[in-house]
């Protein structure tokens, strides 16, 4: 599917605003590849144990599906034992996901489709690559520059990676199908509990959406934009907004129609 | 006075590294979708810049705070006497709403189709789209009330009148998809 039938429509413009700020890209790649990817390889393989065929067959089968749909290869998936449900991806040149075994447990398969396309979106635009590449810099940068600097560098490249989580909201719908299915999914993820998320009155949470704009000023502002991932009200938002829209209903008539083939 | 000092600090603090990301309305934008407390943002930030604007500038942002007080029929009042003196051709819809609001549906349609065929579209606004798009419905131009109807729902998604009548208008023309993503929205308000 192409990118167009589901990027959130400033992703590009901010994008090119916070690429203007980045510096020693290729360095950081090489140091990251070199020393840090090494560091995490013995943990991973370690302490989590990895998806396949025989372990959790139900996640391998769905990140096979998702990646051959994206004609990619499939990344490997690493389950870990956690309080919190969780799905993140990491990497730059040999990206992964880590999934805890929480969230395999208490999330439906289509739940779990959800999750996964958005960490596969992630991957296959490069938001994964520029996220660790992002953390490698806010590390470099703390230990050469003033305070200010590295929470101006942060800050810009969070407006992007907001604006890409509602992207792989979008994706992550599309692959599940269903948009009551990804909104329970986000709540599930926000609320850290089924029990929390069975009370929640959408109509009433998104409303909460409106409070948030509600806090206008330089202060409320600062605390905005210094957080990585968008509000849930507001993801819920933006998915419903994406679900009616003419390029979403596009987008799912055609991975309807992939799903049946 | 020393808590005076570390909130200047802090503030000034804050302003520096939001200066320094360049992203300074960027967050406002990000989430603009129009709910109540997002108008009311846009409204507040029009009048604070109102009260330090040169006159020049006066007629340009009083366009700006009609177009965001007119997405609610409560603020169409208003609208009309901060238009008072000047000529925004904007007002036709803003008088097609007072019509639609006291129930003379016609009279409604018959403006706001004026207004589009002079001017293609009424780019950004919520309540005009939407009235436009339950006026074609309510007359059975289903095909007709749906572009308007999505256009307003990608500014408002959570609107339930807006969200049902789409629903009809799928229905009449047989679009399963867009009536079973409708109906998937619906169900999350039951």
């Amino acid at each position: 599917m192409y990118r167009e039938e589901y990027i959130h429509c400033r992703q590009n413009q901010a994008f090119e605003q916070y690429r203007g700020g980045i510096l020693l890209q290729k360095e950081i790649e090489k140091t990251y590849e070199e020393i840090d990817y090494k560091i995490r390889r013995p943990d991973l393989l370690g302490k989590t144990v990895q998806v396949t065929a025989h372990q959790f067959p139900t996640v391998n089968k769905l990140v096979k599906s998702i990646c051959e749909y994206e004609q990619m290869e499939c990344p490997p998936v690493y389950v870990y034992e956690d309080y919190y449900y969780g799905a993140e991806s990491y990497g730059i040149r040999k990206p992964w996901i880590e999934l805890s075994a929480k969230t395999i447990q208490d999330f439906s398969e289509e739940e779990l489709g959800f999750v996964l396309g958005r960490e596969i979106y992630k991957i296959a635009d490069g938001v994964t690559g520029q996220k660790t590449m992002m953390e490698e810099r806010f590390r470099m940068i703390r230990q050469m520059a003033p305070n200010q600097l590295e929470q101006a560098s942060r800050i810009s490249f969070y407006h992007w990676y907001r604006i890409t989580n509602y992207s792989a909201d979008n994706y992550g719908y599309l692959q599940c199908g269903n948009i009551h299915t990804a909104v329970n999914a986000i709540l599930k993820m926000v609320l850290n509990s089924i029990g929390l998320a069975d009370q929640v009155d959408i109509r009433e949470f998104i409303g909460q959406a409106s409070e948030i704009n509600r806090l206008d000023d330089d202060v409320f502002n600062y605390t905005k934009a210094d957080e990585p991932v968008p509000y849930a009200p507001h993801r819920i938002q933006n998915l419903m907004a994406y679900a009616i829209s003419e390029r979403g209903l596009r987008a799912r008539e055609t991975m309807e129609r992939w799903k049946r083939v | 006075m020393d808590d005076t000092i570390v909130t200047i600090y802090r503030k000034a603090q804050m302003e520096i590294v939001s200066c320094l990301a360049g992203i300074d309305d960027a967050i406002a934008e990000e989430t603009g979708f129009y709910d109540a407390g997002y108008v009311q943002s846009q409204v507040k930030r029009i009048q604070k810049e109102l009260r330090t604007a040169p006159a020049e500038q006066h007629q340009k942002l009083f366009f700006h705070l009609i177009f965001w007080m007119s997405n609610s029929f409560a603020g169409l009042d208003d609208c009309e006497k901060l238009a008072e003196g000047y000529d925004f051709p904007f007002m036709e819809c803003v008088e097609a709403l007072k019509e639609y609001h006291a129930g003379h549906d016609d009279r409604a349609l018959e403006l706001l189709e004026a207004h589009y065929r002079k001017y293609k579209s009424v780019e950004g606004h919520f309540l005009v789209n939407k009235v436009f798009g339950l006026l074609w419905a309510e007359k059975g131009f289903g095909q007709k009330a749906i572009p308007f109807l999505t256009y307003a729902l990608q500014l408002k998604p959570d609107d339930e009148e807006c969200l049902k009548t789409l629903k009809k208008c799928y229905e009449q023309q047989n679009n399963v998809t867009g009536k079973k993503v409708v109906e998937e929205i619906l169900e999350m308000f039951d």
